[in-house]
């Protein structure tokens, strides 16, 4: 992977370019964000197939925005600058969630915001869980089949289930990080280092600047 | 088998604290994921907005049961933004737009719990909340979302359907859980 921006640089920036759009009208911006992630993407050898794939589910939703606008308030404005967020918000966190892991996020606001270890390690921790809670999802609906019931989304019961395999894991998994030494609150070691240079922030700075100059001109 | 329970203290996280509510946002990343299907059938139609506010209670249930489970200050606001989080990690197609979602709806379901300064973590307080989560979310999305586009008729239809939706599955839902919790003793006291 060629070198990428700082992981706090590239998350101050989606959550900034992001908000700017949030409330700017300019359709045009939105294409241009859009065009200019996807070379950004590209430049990074992200993997096409996986993002194309997600461009094409993503397809639907913004179609629904751009009909409903042109059916119920016959705006064509609005339905293009709707329908395009749509896709300017999904390429800008592909930018951040398909170029970098969650550790390194984390670690990285760590250190330069002061997100607490308590934080940081627990999610961290949890994270790892990903792949259990998917099965232990489908583990709990299979069992329930067993006896001869179903449980839906909508069930309480799936919740309840749920929730006491996740008491039980964050129960072993916080005894774990207690007998390895973790503490709460407490400064630890910190093996986890980058830096922000200069130019990084110039580039931050500058890149939000022209953004937020072209939305409001 | 004595099962688990939650940190009593109110007041400070401890790591337990933060995996039990990291654990909760990954399970409510996989339900919104699926839940995405659902609303896929007509989230491609000019009915959009409809299936948006019809739906919209699911991706709210993360901040309220995270804030009857830990009864905590910002534990709604946390929880439902961390949810978002994961459901970006996970990989959705809204990117940036969970996150910004998950800030916006769980700064709303948390405001119900701090109208009661954080005492009642029961039905009153799943109550409020419901109502100031539909009032910040309708809010939010009249600029956001482009809602002040529709004629007045139609924002009144999509604001009790929200309503409806969120206190479906915000609130009752959710308060069908808390007993389920209480009456397995997993939570001492509502």
């Amino acid at each position: 992977m060629r070198k990428k921006f700082n992981p706090t640089i590239a998350v101050l920036m989606m959550l900034a370019v992001s908000l700017i759009l949030t409330f700017a009208t300019k359709i045009w911006l939105n294409i241009f964000v859009f065009i200019v992630c996807l070379l950004y993407l590209t430049y990074e050898r992200v993997n096409w197939k996986k993002l194309g794939i997600a461009l094409l589910i993503a397809f639907p939703f913004a179609l629904g925005s751009w009909l409903s606008f042109m059916a119920f308030s016959h705006n064509l404005h609005a339905a293009w600058l709707y329908g395009t967020r749509i896709y300017v918000y999904f390429v800008l966190g592909a930018s951040v969630s398909l170029l970098y892991r969650l550790h390194d996020l984390l670690l990285s606001l760590h250190q330069h915001f002061h997100l607490s270890n308590t934080f940081v390690y627990g999610i961290l921790t949890a994270s790892g869980m990903l792949r259990d809670v998917q099965n232990q999802i489908k583990k709990i609906r299979i069992s329930a089949n067993m006896r001869g019931e179903t449980l839906h989304w909508w069930n309480p019961m799936l919740y309840l289930k749920i929730i006491v395999s996740c008491l039980n894991w964050s129960d072993n998994l916080s005894t774990s990080l207690v007998v390895q030494g973790f503490s709460d609150n407490y400064p630890r070691t910190e093996l986890y280092h980058d830096s922000i240079s200069k130019s990084e922030w110039l580039i931050l700075a500058s890149i939000v600047l022209v953004i937020l100059l072209l939305a409001l001109v | 088998m004595k099962l688990p329970t939650v940190n009593p203290h109110r007041n400070h996280w401890t790591i337990h604290d933060v995996i039990l509510l990291a654990l909760i946002a990954i399970f409510f990343g996989i339900i919104y994921q699926a839940w995405n299907y659902a609303y896929y059938a007509l989230a491609a139609t000019p009915l959009k907005p409809y299936a948006n506010d019809l739906t919209l209670g699911v991706w709210l249930m993360a901040g309220p049961l995270a804030a009857i489970l830990l009864k905590k200050r910002n534990a709604c606001l946390i929880g439902e933004l961390l949810a978002g989080i994961m459901e970006m990690f996970i990989f959705s197609s809204w990117g940036v737009g969970d996150i910004i979602s998950g800030f916006i709806q769980g700064f709303g379901s948390e405001l119900g719990f701090a109208l009661t300064k954080y005492r009642k973590f029961n039905g009153i307080g799943l109550f409020l909340s419901t109502i100031t989560s539909t009032v910040v979310t309708f809010g939010w999305d009249l600029f956001q979302s482009g809602y002040l586009s529709y004629p007045p008729k139609m924002l009144i239809e999509l604001f009790i359907i929200r309503f409806l939706s969120i206190g479906l599955f915000a609130g009752i839902l959710v308060h069908a859980i808390q007993k389920l919790l209480l009456r397995t003793k997993v939570l001492n006291h509502a």
